[in-house]
């Protein structure tokens, strides 16, 4: 096990609590995403597991070390990318990386290459030069996972690094992601974009200042319930009857949204069918929920409970 | 501590050096020697108003116009910026790398240092052709500039580490660096400060920093060496209370 959270707990001196009682288990080589909305404690979980805040209660340990007693001697096995790296905006990107593996310990010529190998890999060869305050949010993104992944920390935590990039960037960010969890490396990931992120993550966790689910991506889907959504289009409103199984969960003049059990599965797509045949739908996407839906689901359900 | 090992030590203070001198690029060297306009523009008003000063009263203002600038930077300016790199997460960064503390605290008071040499060399070439003094000169002084800047900057790490904000930090600070100057024996002699105080003064490091370099100014050497003894061990100190003491965790 690479890192283990039990009962973590911070109360902050203004009386607030960030967050409660959170257990967690990530193994080694693992891509771990972490989950939740705004304010829900996952910079306050990762700060106390990366040795930079002190919990109020709960353990730590990352490859067998106290981080609650002993933060300091996590230095150096973990890299942390924050969202914008503000320690380095003044150097350029080359610089940035280069100096990043050297306060690694790594020599200067290692670090000279595996820098120049991770610019091209992540596409940033046009912008060796660049100072990282000239740099795109995109490209400024991507250079930050460079800085966190040089020298190949045993765990790198990455904090949104999808959050401003276009397609093509999002790609190539999630390849690296993945590459890094073929390495055996461990990686926590901060993310919103849980379906952008599911090809690549092994576990989830979804909090909102205590843990609401963790899982794989395939128990999260199936712990919604055994339910599938149908995704209509059509040219007009319809106001088509549904089976009595079936829930709306969206309707507007252009689009209807079915939630149905899914040993419904047949009786639905007959339904369906029928109305594709009238011309009264246009295109009907069945399947079983994605993750960002899971992801609102116990967000909600976490805000019913809470109320 | 981290690897003492005196080649690893170096390379780390070094490239930690270069990623603070990088901060200055947006400067031109206009803007590094304005910090030499306040001190010289006092130097003028006080030889306008009062006349010619005796070499003492001029050595005085010369000396004490040192150390107030090396006070702003390595109190005022070095609580304002670690307070900047905590609001802005750069200090989170630093704190997950194996480096030693004091000597990326060594780094940024350096690279303050290095940058506010400029304005020094334009004090000590404006004194003589405004207080109309000999001054001398001699490369002794670099070693008490950066004795003095390693035992401030760590004072004004800890006020960077605890102010609840840059704005608190930024007040915190000046308050101490004025407060170190004017209780100290800066601008002034100690014979001429009320009893109390020059005994208070005595732990200032400020106050051995000044009597440095007056006596390095005058063109003596006795009493030097004392003085840059004790700054040595407030430096060594300093950075000992940095590296040990001061935290990189919150709470």
């Amino acid at each position: 096990m690479s890192v283990r959270i039990r009962e973590l707990t911070k109360i902050y001196d203004s009386g607030v609590t960030a967050i409660s009682d959170v257990s967690l288990d990530i193994e080694l080589g693992q891509v771990f995403c972490l989950a939740g909305p705004n304010g829900a404690g996952k910079t306050t979980l990762i700060r106390q597991v990366l040795g930079l805040l002190e919990p109020s209660a709960g353990t730590i340990e990352v490859y067998g070390i106290d981080v609650v007693k002993h933060p300091e001697r996590l230095r150096g096995r973990i890299s942390y990318m924050p969202q914008r790296p503000y320690a380095l905006y003044h150097l350029t990107v080359s610089e940035a990386i280069v100096f990043a593996g050297r306060l690694r310990g790594m020599a200067k010529r290692p670090a000279q290459a595996q820098a120049e190998a991770i610019i091209e890999q992540l596409g940033l060869s046009e912008h060796r030069h660049t100072l990282l305050r000239n740099l795109s949010g995109g490209m400024l993104q991507l250079t930050s996972m460079g800085i966190a992944c040089i020298a190949d920390p045993e765990l790198t935590v990455l904090d949104e690094p999808t959050a401003h990039l276009d397609p093509h960037k999002r790609q190539t960010a999630l390849q690296w992601i993945t590459n890094l969890g073929r390495s055996n490396r461990t990686v926590i990931l901060v993310t919103h974009m849980l379906s952008e992120a599911e090809p690549v993550v092994d576990k989830i966790a979804i909090i909102k200042k205590r843990l609401l689910i963790q899982g794989t991506p395939a128990e999260l889907r199936s712990s919604i319930g055994e339910f599938w959504k149908a995704k209509l289009s059509h040219a007009q409103t319809l106001s088509s009857p549904w089976p009595m199984f079936c829930t709306v969960a969206k309707s507007t003049s252009t689009k209807t949204e079915l939630l149905f059990p899914r040993r419904q599965f047949a009786e639905v797509t007959a339904v369906i069918e029928i109305l594709l045949q009238a011309g009264r739908i246009d295109d009907a996407n069945l399947g079983p929920p994605c993750l960002d839906e899971v992801y609102i689901a116990f967000n909600e359900k976490a805000q019913n409970d809470a109320e | 501590m981290r690897d003492l090992k005196l080649v690893g030590a170096t390379t780390e203070f070094l490239i930690l050096l270069k990623i603070q001198l990088a901060t200055f690029r947006m400067m031109g060297p206009f803007a590094l020697m304005i910090s030499g306009v306040l001190p010289v523009g006092m130097m003028f008003v006080m030889r306008t108003i009062g006349g010619e000063l005796p070499l003492d009263r001029a050595i005085n203002l010369v000396a004490g116009s040192m150390v107030m600038g090396l006070g702003n930077t390595c109190i005022a300016t070095m609580g304002q910026i670690i307070a900047d790199m905590r609001l802005s997460g750069s200090l989170a960064y630093y704190a997950t790398l194996p480096i030693a503390r004091w000597r990326f605290i060594l780094a940024i008071s350096t690279a303050y240092l290095l940058a506010g040499l400029p304005s020094m060399v334009i004090i000590l070439a404006m004194a003589p052709l405004i207080l109309g003094h000999t001054l001398v000169l001699h490369p002794a002084m670099l070693l008490v500039l950066a004795l003095g800047a390693i035992a401030l900057s760590g004072i004004g790490a800890a006020i960077g580490l605890y102010a609840r904000s840059p704005i608190a930090a930024n007040v915190y600070s000046l308050a101490v660096s004025f407060g170190l100057v004017f209780l100290s024996p800066v601008y002034y002699t100690v014979e001429s400060m009320p009893y109390a105080l020059a005994k208070v003064s005595a732990i200032m490091p400020t106050t051995y920093l000044a009597q440095a370099l007056r006596i390095i100014l005058y063109g003596h050497t006795d009493g030097l060496i004392n003085n840059v003894a004790i700054l040595s061990l407030y430096a060594i100190a300093m950075m000992a209370i940095v590296q040990n003491r001061i935290r990189w965790r919150e709470r």
